[in-house]
């Protein structure tokens, strides 16, 4: 099945971006053709300086350099006026390919399932 | 009388508005946590005195290029400014 998991939190406000990215991790090693797409705040997860050993957190965005061996090579971002991120330093754990609204539209259209926790 | 105001959430310009439309001159308004993210936002501008708590700076990987806000350098210096100031007010 094509399943799109979209990751809109921050990744530090609760644990919704680190559990979409387990959701994938899961959906993926069942055989599921998986799909990320950051939007919003979520995109912030993309960013390369996170420093989480600074306040004593895990670096959980670690797992994100594992996309390749589950199989995930589908990830998009969803470009936003409040973050413009794609200005700044953005992680080489993965390489997102940057998407308009005809796009999501598409992407939406394309896959049978969305989760959006 | 002076508030220390404290946002620890992405706010948009008009939400912004609503809390710098009360502070006085006196004031402070301080981003912490996800409030930093707003570091990030161009549309937004700040036209009372505004600082951003560092750690949660580094944390998130967020600069301050876009508004080179003076910074809260750690939990000493807030908990200077919460003595300095009458009250704290978390803005929602």
């Amino acid at each position: 099945m094509k399943v799109l998991v979209v990751i809109s939190s921050s990744p530090f406000k609760g644990d919704k971006a680190k559990e979409s990215v387990d959701l994938s991790l899961s959906l993926a090693a069942f055989d599921h053709e998986v799909s990320l797409l950051f939007k919003g705040e979520g995109l912030l997860c993309l960013l390369e300086d996170h420093q989480p050993k600074s306040s004593g957190l895990k670096d959980y965005f670690r797992i994100l350099k594992a996309l390749d061996l589950y199989e995930i090579e589908s990830v998009y971002a969803f470009e936003c006026q409040q973050y413009p991120i794609n200005q700044l330093k953005l992680s080489q754990r993965i390489s997102p390919l940057w998407c308009t609204a005809d796009k999501l539209q598409e992407l939406l259209a394309s896959h049978e399932m969305v989760f959006h926790l | 009388m002076k508030s220390l105001f404290l946002i620890n959430r992405s706010f948009t310009q008009e939400k912004l508005n609503e809390c710098l439309s009360i502070m006085s001159d006196q004031d402070l308004l301080l981003f912490i946590e996800d409030g930093v993210n707003n570091l990030l936002n161009h549309n937004l501008s700040f036209n009372k005195q505004c600082k951003a708590f560092l750690p949660d700076m580094v944390l998130r990987g967020i600069p301050n290029t876009v508004h080179s806000l003076p910074i809260v350098n750690n939990y000493q210096e807030w908990v200077d400014l919460c003595i300095d100031f009458d009250k704290a007010i978390s803005w929602k």
